[in-house]
């Protein structure tokens, strides 16, 4: 192209700037500026490699680093097929991974500049980073990483099976020819624990955040990870180091966080029968994750805790150790607990359930069936109650006709007790 | 009780009756055509041979063959044959023998829209299974589950979507489609000839990103296409895909007797030389047709007139089954509804925009009625094409309008029948749209210096890029360096960016979304008090939050509907080519315009008069675009006096803005006239006619191109109007004189031209 067409060009591309979706204003300077950028020389390192070490006495947070050795361990202590637990993974095996990229989108053009992770090397903590100087070097990264990651087992991560590693991924395609084949790690991605143990009083599950209320550790002059890609498209233009300076200290913070997030979590869902250390909100948490597991002892036991101590988890936590108890099949132990609380029971739709539950042990386990009518037609209330206080017609008919309907027939004539529920409720229901 | 009459008794009536016979000014019979087959190619897999058997096909149409036969020899191909002429086995069958062969095979096929889509894949599956092939073919569009995505992804052997898809979520998510990019053999675009204009000069270039991944990947897709008939279909093939292509368009398949009507509604005002309404007439004639269940498509020109014929059509309640309309603006499961309903009878009739020009899948109708020349030959066949898609006789109807492109088509019917029809032009690389999907391009896989686009040098524009901080240089390539997502930010199919919505809020507490519409219409569509039409519903609309892009509107009654005036300024940026003279200068060149909506009147329905206005108070949009103009000598001020000037320069505008479109062969809403009595580079009279879309997409090149042709037609039409001084047919109305003083200044210009140079 002859430099008049060229200027030409650049002139046109200046006046559509508006009908390109891009802003003005720093347009004119910009297009003065066509030299050659300075970056060329100090590109040709392509990758620099950080590395810093920690000793395990020094704290982040409510822990010493050296504390996620114990960690691991609590989870030999209990025989749970956990997500988080490491029956067979030494320390040594985890990788803490965080990554830094140019944008938050999956697609083709966000790119990773910085891998970092923290693991337990010769008796320290040892944080590694691999910063991308220049996008030309991907492919060296990626090859520094994936020596330098070896005999690391298992990631563990901050949202990392959705974001990271994906991207991770997605890049590594585009490279799958000139570098190796990425290891198959196991993942440990902390973000679901602390929605499950903490989204109903945290504000968000930002790490931040859960940083802050949760694991004690203060930032002083961080910069948030939302100014990463600014920063790093900053350091390319001006191929000054001090720029990313900041966001590589960032990600050290971030990956010594997951090591002491492992650490609490472990803590609170390994060693949840601990007096200290854990609210009984949290220890709730961490039986109803036992219990969506399928660990009905476990789960158990946590809520036994719980419905000892007083406070307003008690009830809930009576209910949910009934469930529990007829899960393993101590139907007596469950139709214990239940009947104790139903009393206490005030809220519509537990209340229902758990007379449902007491009415089919009366009368499929124990032959009972004058109390299992007793109790079903108190579910049956309870239904009416419920629609009552919602002011509305009811949407379907009373589930607890049937069961009401077969009670009275193995009851014989005393059927006529009761008319059948729907009708009456018909009547109540105006 | 009347007896309902056939087809064939109404147009025995047509032939009868003094109201229609006087006004039907040509009658083609196009007669019935039978098929022309060829045995099933030799390679052909006796699973597919089974399959096409036990639905009753012994045979393949000639161009079925000759595409089998060209994809089978490596080479790209475009058939172009009339609708329902089965085009789609052009591609089914290449695409299966070939997976037959190598299953590990992927296809792309593209369609211009979802519902398409969805039609083909059923047809596609139904002819899969029935062969019991194991190829996997799914929709990939917005409406697919996530957990199905990823399957398509690693397993989709055929995936079939649309290019807005293609364009934000395939390309730029190449990483995830690995296995299907290395497989990738076939692309398959049906529709080719929807892709023109802004929106072809669009897919052009994602096709170009397609071809750059593909060949990342180590693979060189080929291509199968099919088109409707335009004049130039390799041409167009070829530009979209940047490879030659063979063309096949020997049709085989067979065609019913169609009776093609050319209707001039009576003139009612002799000395305006005004017609009847074509809307009333088409509302007269439709009634003949639904009043004795034959089902009638209607196709009318714009949203307002789909919804005032169907108003008219209500009115006259003719009973159950119904009639509905279809036009963009609804949602789509209204669409849905109505497609449904014309495929299974239970609706009559239906009044539609172009909407239901493309291949949606509504059955075959016996009537079509088109309101007013659509505005190019190959859109009238495609709305013909409606009626009696394969066999017994149909009918089509062309009522012409007062407008010039009307009258000329009407009083010209070798135009239409003889001619063949357009040409399909696309701009790759208009600038804007260049410089758009060279962001997504650059976001996909970076640039190496010296790399083309699509055949186009970028180095300059990737240095632009870069110093708006977009792109990032090193070591020869050229880096996305932004967070932001371009493909987000780029709409293949329309020039301004961000819709408005329109919500209705009639209802307290149930305000719903009913519509959008792009920002340009809304100047005058949606302005505050404008009456919007929706299912023939009137709204009101009571506030236009521009800003925010959205206009609040309320269902009312009233008997006006409302148009509005648009007062644009024109400025010319640059001048790239020119062709001086003594009296009369040809321009090219880069120009600004400032839209603005000023005022609007409310019109009284049926009788059309004037009966109020008011002001419009919206901020100008402004357009960068190209343009052609034509100059007058500066002396044609003393001559004529500058009042007389203005008018004949009006009167003139008036005539190019019909007929130009009709040689430049683009739809007349993408090319629009604008006159200056002392325009402002030159200070000389002129007739500037400029792109709609920014940047351009070629149109302007034309008319400057055939600047001379404009003018001998613009003299034939004047020439040709029985009107004594001007009408709404050739120079508009602007004044008394206004034929006289733009036949004055077009005696000027002939009589000296120019040299062309540039």
């Amino acid at each position: 192209m002859s430099d008049d067409r060229a200027v030409l060009l650049q002139e046109r591309l200046a006046r559509y700037r508006a009908h390109l979706g891009m802003a003005t204003d720093h347009g004119e300077r910009l297009l003065k500026r066509r030299e050659t950028p300075p970056s060329a020389l100090a590109e040709s390192d392509g990758v620099t490699t950080v590395e810093r070490r920690f000793s395990l006495s020094d704290r982040h947070g409510r822990y010493r680093l050296g504390q996620f050795r114990d960690a691991v361990s609590a989870w030999q202590t209990v025989d749970a097929d956990h997500p988080l637990s490491a029956p067979h993974l030494a320390a040594e095996d985890l990788l803490f991974f965080d990554t830094e990229t140019t944008g938050l989108h999956h697609g083709a053009g966000t790119l990773i500049f910085l891998l970092g992770y923290a693991r337990l090397l010769d008796e320290a903590i040892v944080v590694r980073q691999h910063f991308l100087a220049s996008p030309a070097a991907e492919k060296d990264l990626y090859a520094t990483f994936l020596e330098g990651a070896r005999g690391g087992q298992h990631l563990v991560t901050y949202n990392g099976k959705a974001f990271d590693w994906p991207l991770v991924c997605s890049r590594h395609a585009l490279l799958r020819r000139e570098v190796p084949d990425l290891p198959n790690f196991g993942h440990f991605d902390l973000l679901p624990a602390c929605r499950r143990l903490w989204e109903s009083e945290l504000p968000s599950c930002r790490l931040a955040v859960v940083e802050r209320e949760k694991l004690e550790v203060i930032r002083v002059g961080d910069i948030p990870g939302s100014m990463a890609p600014a920063q790093y498209f900053a350091y390319l233009r001006k191929q000054d180091f001090e720029t990313i300076r900041p966001v590589l200290a960032h990600n050290v913070m971030d990956v010594l966080s997951l090591i002491t997030l492992y650490t609490h979590l472990s803590v609170l869902i390994a060693g949840y029968r601990r007096r200290e250390g854990i609210t009984n909100r949290e220890r709730m948490a961490v039986s109803r994750w036992y219990e969506s597991l399928g660990q009905w002892a476990l789960a158990g036991e946590g809520y036994q805790i719980v419905a000892e101590s007083a406070g307003p988890w008690q009830l809930a936590a009576r209910v949910a150790l009934g469930r529990c108890l007829k899960r393993q099949g101590d139907w007596q132990g469950s139709l214990s607990t239940w009947e104790a609380c139903l009393p206490h029971l005030q809220v519509a739709p537990t209340r229902e359930a758990v007379l449902v539950e007491v009415a089919k042990i009366y009368e499929h386990r124990l032959g009972d069936n004058a109390s299992a009518y007793r109790y079903a037609c108190q579910a049956r209330d309870a239904w009416r109650a419920k629609w009552r206080a919602l002011r509305q017609p009811p949407a379907s008919p009373c589930p607890h006709d049937r069961r009401l309907a077969r009670l009275q027939a193995k009851l014989g004539c005393q059927g006529s007790v009761e008319q059948g529920g729907t009708r009456n409720m018909a009547m109540d229901g105006r | 009780m009347q007896v309902r009459a056939s087809l064939r008794e109404v147009l025995q009536r047509f032939q009868d009756d003094e109201r229609f016979k006087n006004h039907i000014t040509y009658w083609k019979t196009i007669p019935a055509q039978s098929a022309r087959t060829v045995p099933f190619p030799d390679d052909l897999d006796w699973k597919i041979r089974n399959t096409l058997q036990q639905q009753g096909i012994s045979a393949v149409y000639t161009h079925q063959a000759a595409a089998f036969a060209h994809v089978r020899q490596g080479r790209n191909v475009v058939t172009v044959t009339p609708t329902a002429s089965g085009k789609s086995l052009c591609y089914h069958l290449p695409v299966l023998q070939r997976l037959t062969e190598a299953p590990e095979t992927r296809t792309l096929y593209l369609f211009p829209t979802k519902a398409l889509a969805q039609d083909q894949k059923s047809e596609l599956q139904a002819l899969v299974e029935e062969a019991g092939l194991p190829i996997a073919s799914e929709t990939y569009d917005g409406d697919t589950p996530s957990s199905t995505r990823q399957k398509i992804r690693t397993a989709g052997n055929i995936v079939i979507t649309n290019p807005d898809m293609l364009h934000t979520a395939i390309l730029p998510h190449h990483t995830q489609w690995v296995s299907f990019f290395e497989h990738l053999e076939y692309v398959v675009i049906d529709e080719l000839h929807t892709y023109r204009g802004v929106f072809g000069s669009h897919v052009a270039n994602v096709l170009r990103r397609l071809k750059r991944i593909a060949a990342y990947y180590g693979g060189a897709p080929q291509f199968i296409c099919t088109s409707a008939t335009i004049a130039n279909p390799q041409e167009l093939a070829e530009r979209l895909i940047e490879a030659p292509v063979e063309v096949v368009d020997n049709n085989g398949a067979p065609s019913a007797t169609k009776h093609f009507l050319f209707y001039n509604p009576p003139v009612v005002n002799h000395r305006l030389n005004i017609r009847r309404s074509a809307l009333l007439e088409a509302r007269d004639i439709a009634q003949q047709f639904l009043q004795n269940r034959i089902q009638t498509i209607i196709f009318a020109r714009s949203r307002v007139r789909v919804e005032l014929l169907l108003t008219y059509l209500q009115h006259r309640q003719l009973g159950a089954p119904p009639i509905r309309a279809y036009r963009g603006g609804y949602l789509p499961s209204e669409r849905r509804e109505i497609e449904r309903g014309l495929r299974q009878g239970d609706i009559l009739g239906v009044v539609s925009t172009n909407a239901l020009e493309l291949g949606i899948d509504i059955g075959q109708l016996e009537a079509c009625v088109i309101t007013g020349y659509p505005g190019s030959i190959a859109s009238t066949w495609q709305q013909a094409g409606r009626a009696g898609r394969r066999q017994g006789e149909s009918v089509v109807v062309l009522i012409g309008g007062s407008t010039p492109t009307d009258q000329y088509v009407l009083q010209h019917p070798e135009y239409f029948f003889g001619r063949s029809p357009e040409t399909a032009r696309i701009n790759p690389d208009n600038l804007i749209i260049l410089v758009d999907h060279l962001k997504c391009a650059a976001y996909e896989l970076p640039f190496t210096d010296g790399e083309r686009f699509g055949g186009v040098e970028v180095g300059g524009i990737l240095e632009f890029l870069r110093d708006a901080q977009i792109l990032h240089h090193a070591q020869g390539k050229w880096f996305w360096m932004s967070d932001a997502f371009p493909a987000h930010e780029i709409s293949l199919r329309s020039a301004s960016q961000e819709n408005v919505v329109i919500i209705d809020i009639t209802h307290r507490g149930s305000e719903r979304v009913m519509g959008e519409m792009d920002r340009f219409s809304a100047l005058t569509l949606l302005h505050e008090e404008a009456i919007y039409l929706h299912h023939a519903e009137q709204f009101q609309v009571e506030k236009l939050d521009y800003a925010e892009k959205k206009a609040y509107v309320r269902a009312v009654q009233v008997d006006y509907y409302t148009d509005a005036n648009l007062a644009v300024e024109l400025r010319v940026l640059s001048e790239d080519a020119t062709t001086p003279g003594e009296r009369i200068a040809f321009g090219l060149g880069e120009v600004s315009v400032h839209a603005m909506a000023t005022i609007f009147k409310k019109i009284k329905l049926e009788t059309h008069e004037n009966i109020g206005s008011g002001p419009i108070h919206l901020p100008a949009e402004e357009l960068h675009t190209s343009a052609a103009w034509m100059t007058f000598s500066e002396d044609l001020f003393h001559q004529m006096g500058p009042a007389d000037l203005e008018q004949g320069l009006v009167g003139l505008a008036h005539v190019f803005q019909h007929v130009a479109p009709l040689f430049v062969l683009c739809d007349p809403a993408d090319l629009h006239v604008v006159a200056q009595r002392k325009a402002v580079h030159s200070g000389e009279p002129t007739i500037f006619l400029y792109d709609r879309y920014p940047g351009g997409v070629g149109l302007s090149e034309q008319v400057y191109h055939d600047f001379e042709r404009l003018l001998t037609e613009a003299q034939s039409v004047i020439e040709d109007c029985p009107c004594e001084a001007g009408c709404p047919a050739c120079t508009g109305m602007g004044s008394a004189r206004s034929k006289l003083l733009a036949r004055t200044l077009l005696n000027h210009a002939r009589q000296g031209g120019g040299e062309r140079v540039g």
